[in-house]
């Protein structure tokens, strides 16, 4: 069957476009996380950000951010998230804008949780494992809390 | 007043601070603030939002940000990835920056969010007020005059 998105797209289940070009479509998510919240997706099946040819990543970057212009001048809102989850098993690369209020109970704060420090030098090695190899010194991992 | 932190790790390069990737207009630091793995991409210059980036930089951000994104897919343990980026709200810095949260699925991180219902007149009261406007919200690099009073009322 084909993915919920694809047939959107297509037209065969209706939606409530806010934008659509040659190359990607945004609807208002009629289960938002805050009203007014877009999908943003690539009109080709993408299942993964990761598999869009180079163009498309970079009109997502700039749509996004056309759109939450458009979002803040005519929605009144605080600010905009943009996030786009590759872990959620979404069966199409979706970009989440949505709309923000100060006081809004949403939790997009990315600070704040306390990571020990064997695991930051494991990620930091596994990550940099096909660029440059490096060990992370006592003394970065020391001051890395209060640099952030 | 003091001057933004990310601008200080986009000029300067401490030593406890690790950089992934550099070029004159963006950087690509190693950010573990929230999950070990998290990389921030941020432009050099001080934008404080997404809204405000000049496009040519926001489609560098996005490709040299997908680089990361694959790199974590294909040759690390983490089983995907959150690409986030707070404009406004829940922002740690006022100064723009693209996120990539590698995941796995015990790491108790929620970037959930609890469905609303929604009338289908409310929906399309805000449909109204978003259709028909992207295209004219930036031309190139520089916001239409339409859009400028909003970007100055942006922090």
């Amino acid at each position: 069957m084909q993915c919920i998105f694809c047939q959107i797209i297509n037209g065969n289940i209706p939606s409530k476009k806010v934008f659509e070009d040659d190359k990607v479509l945004a609807i208002l998510d009629i289960y938002p996380a805050n009203i007014g919240h877009i999908l943003l997706m690539p009109k080709k099946h993408y299942e993964n950000f990761t598999d869009l040819e180079e163009e498309l990543v970079s009109h997502i970057g700039i749509i996004s951010s056309r759109l939450s212009l458009v979002m803040i001048s005519n929605l009144k809102s605080d600010g905009v998230t943009a996030i786009l989850k590759q872990s959620s098993g979404s069966p199409h690369c979706v970009m989440h804008l949505i709309p923000r209020k100060n006081d809004d109970k949403l939790n997009m704060n990315l600070q704040g949780k306390s990571i020990s420090k064997e695991d930051i030098e494991n990620a930091l090695t596994e990550i940099r494992k096909t660029t440059e190899k490096k060990e992370v010194s006592r003394e970065v991992l020391d001051n890395i809390g209060e640099i952030l | 007043m003091s001057e933004c932190k990310l601008c200080l790790l986009a000029k300067h390069s401490p030593n406890n601070i690790k950089t992934l990737f550099e070029d004159e207009e963006i950087k690509v630091i190693f950010y573990p603030t929230i999950v070990p793995g998290h990389i921030a991409v941020i432009p050099k210059e001080h934008f404080t939002v997404m809204m405000k980036v000049p496009e040519k930089i926001i489609h560098k951000i996005f490709l040299i940000g997908q680089k990361f994104c694959k790199e974590i897919v294909n040759e690390t343990k983490y089983e995907g990835f959150d690409l986030i980026s707070n404009n406004g709200v829940d922002q740690a810095h006022p100064h723009f920056s693209l996120h990539i949260i590698p995941r796995k699925k015990d790491d108790g991180l929620n970037f959930k969010w609890q469905p609303q219902q929604v009338d289908d007149a409310s929906l399309d009261l805000v449909l109204e007020h978003l259709k028909g406007k992207v295209e004219s919200a930036k031309k190139e690099d520089e916001a239409s005059e339409k859009f400028a009073e909003y970007i100055e009322r942006l922090p």
